[in-house]
């Protein structure tokens, strides 16, 4: 499919060492698209490269029909990607509406009623005008998200999106997640931990391991694959939880 | 770009240094008409202060103040910083011309050494002072520091202390950084600080 994000052949090295090796993952519009691993597994290495945050030193990527493999993370988000980070990286001294405004922004998109729309929908129209990085941190991750789709992204990279959330929380960011995937029709992305996030919401699953592809398939093909489960679901019982 | 402006500062003190047709070199310019009036200084503070409020509200500034927090996470956004960068600059280099023809006239004659590392420095300081991150900070700065060294200059004159006023300006600016390290006005502009000062109105409207 041309309207795609697409890694093909991906591969990092930092000084002869691999962290990703020949790795192709692709996301289609409307599609919610999972990749886990243990720690250290290369996710987030991925997740750079498919952002314009990292260069590959090793195959393509493609954001529909533009190559934009070496491209910055600037033309990256231009063509459509949008993302949030493992570590939350919000602006210091900025309110949650400067925050997910200047998301708009940013692209040259106007500052209108969908400002206000993100932050209803991630539930964050309550802290309009505190400071981001006054928030809670479950709160501050919401923003993140908040700002990133406020550039109307058509691709979105989730990295830990659940991190520092309780069990309900993680619902509400669940919903609100559909929600955007069943409005933008954007594609998703998501690194997590949580493999009960994981299958709740993602259509496929990619599993890394050691920089390498493990297995990829639907969510429950992928949850009984003996390799995974010897690699990093033996520590999660049957229901997906810790 | 903060080490190839000093390096330019350098450059140019030589070059402006050595076309003494235009500049007069060494012995520099003089005769100058003496336009500047404290009035006329006021008037052009206050355009320049609201000129940096307006752009630090602006797109292009709420960008540039983005990409000092986090580059990473502006870039990922779609923030041109080099193009925004460029424009900040060009807009600050402005400004600073326009200050430098009113000092100028209000001098009777100066020279190009005159606008070199010592008035530089005097201004770097006056930023770390007031605060690096905001309008009001700045105008803060250059006012504390003005005073500060009025003062111990007419102690210095009076007493004779020949380099007091930078001793104790010096001193008081180390002790001030140990203290509140981001300045006197470490962020928020005037109009936000008082706000906050106010009781905090309802949210979620």
């Amino acid at each position: 499919m041309s309207d795609t994000l697409a890694m093909e052949g991906v591969g990092k090295h930092y000084r002869g060492l691999a962290a990703l090796a020949d790795v192709s993952l692709s996301v289609a519009p409307g599609e919610v698209v999972g990749l886990i691993g243990p720690n250290g597994s290369g996710k987030t290495t991925l997740l750079g490269i498919a952002s314009g945050v990292l260069k590959p030193s090793a195959g393509r990527v493609k954001v529909g029909a533009t190559d934009a493999t070496g491209a910055a993370a600037a033309r990256f988000a231009r063509l459509g990607v949008g993302r949030t980070f493992q570590q939350v990286r919000l602006f210091e001294g900025f309110t949650v509406t400067e925050t997910v405004a200047l998301g708009a922004i940013a692209k040259g998109l106007p500052v209108d009623e969908r400002i206000d729309d993100q932050l209803r929908r991630f539930g964050l129209a309550g802290h309009r005008d505190r400071l981001g990085l006054e928030l809670a941190y479950g709160l501050q991750r919401r923003v993140e998200i908040a700002r990133a789709m406020a550039g109307r992204p058509r691709f979105l990279l989730l990295d830990e999106p659940a991190a520092g959330m309780n069990e309900a929380e993680t619902e509400d960011l669940l919903g609100a997640l559909r929600q955007v995937v069943s409005d933008s029709g954007c594609g998703v992305l998501i690194v997590d931990h949580d493999l009960h996030l994981i299958l709740q919401i993602c259509d496929r699953v990619h599993v890394l391991n050691d920089g390498v592809t493990l297995a990829e398939g639907d969510p429950e093909a992928v949850r009984r694959d003996p390799r995974v489960v010897d690699a990093y679901i033996g520590t999660f019982d049957q229901k997906g939880h810790h | 770009m903060s080490m190839a402006t000093l390096s330019l500062l350098l450059i140019f003190g030589v070059v402006f240094d050595s076309a003494s047709k235009y500049t007069g070199g060494a012995q520099g310019v003089y005769g100058i008409p003496q336009k500047t009036t404290m009035w006329l200084a006021f008037g052009v503070a206050l355009l320049v202060i609201f000129v940096g409020q307006f752009f630090a509200r602006s797109k292009t500034g709420l960008q540039l103040r983005a990409s000092r927090s986090s580059v990473v996470a502006a870039k990922s956004l779609g923030v041109r910083i080099v193009r925004l960068r460029w424009i900040a600059w060009t807009l600050a280099g402005a400004l600073v011309g326009l200050g430098g023809a009113l000092w100028a006239g209000s001098a009777i004659a100066f020279t190009p050494e005159e606008f070199g590392l010592e008035l530089t420095f005097s201004i770097l300081a006056a930023l770390v002072v007031g605060g690096l991150f905001s309008v009001t900070g700045t105008v803060v700065g250059v006012a504390v520091l003005t005073v500060a060294f009025e003062v111990t200059r007419r102690i210095e004159e009076s007493s004779g202390l020949v380099g007091l006023s930078q001793i104790v300006v010096s001193i008081g600016i180390l002790v001030l950084l140990y203290r509140r390290p981001r300045g006197l006005i470490p962020a928020a502009e005037l109009p936000e600080a008082l706000a906050r000062l106010r009781p905090r109105r309802r949210v979620g409207s």
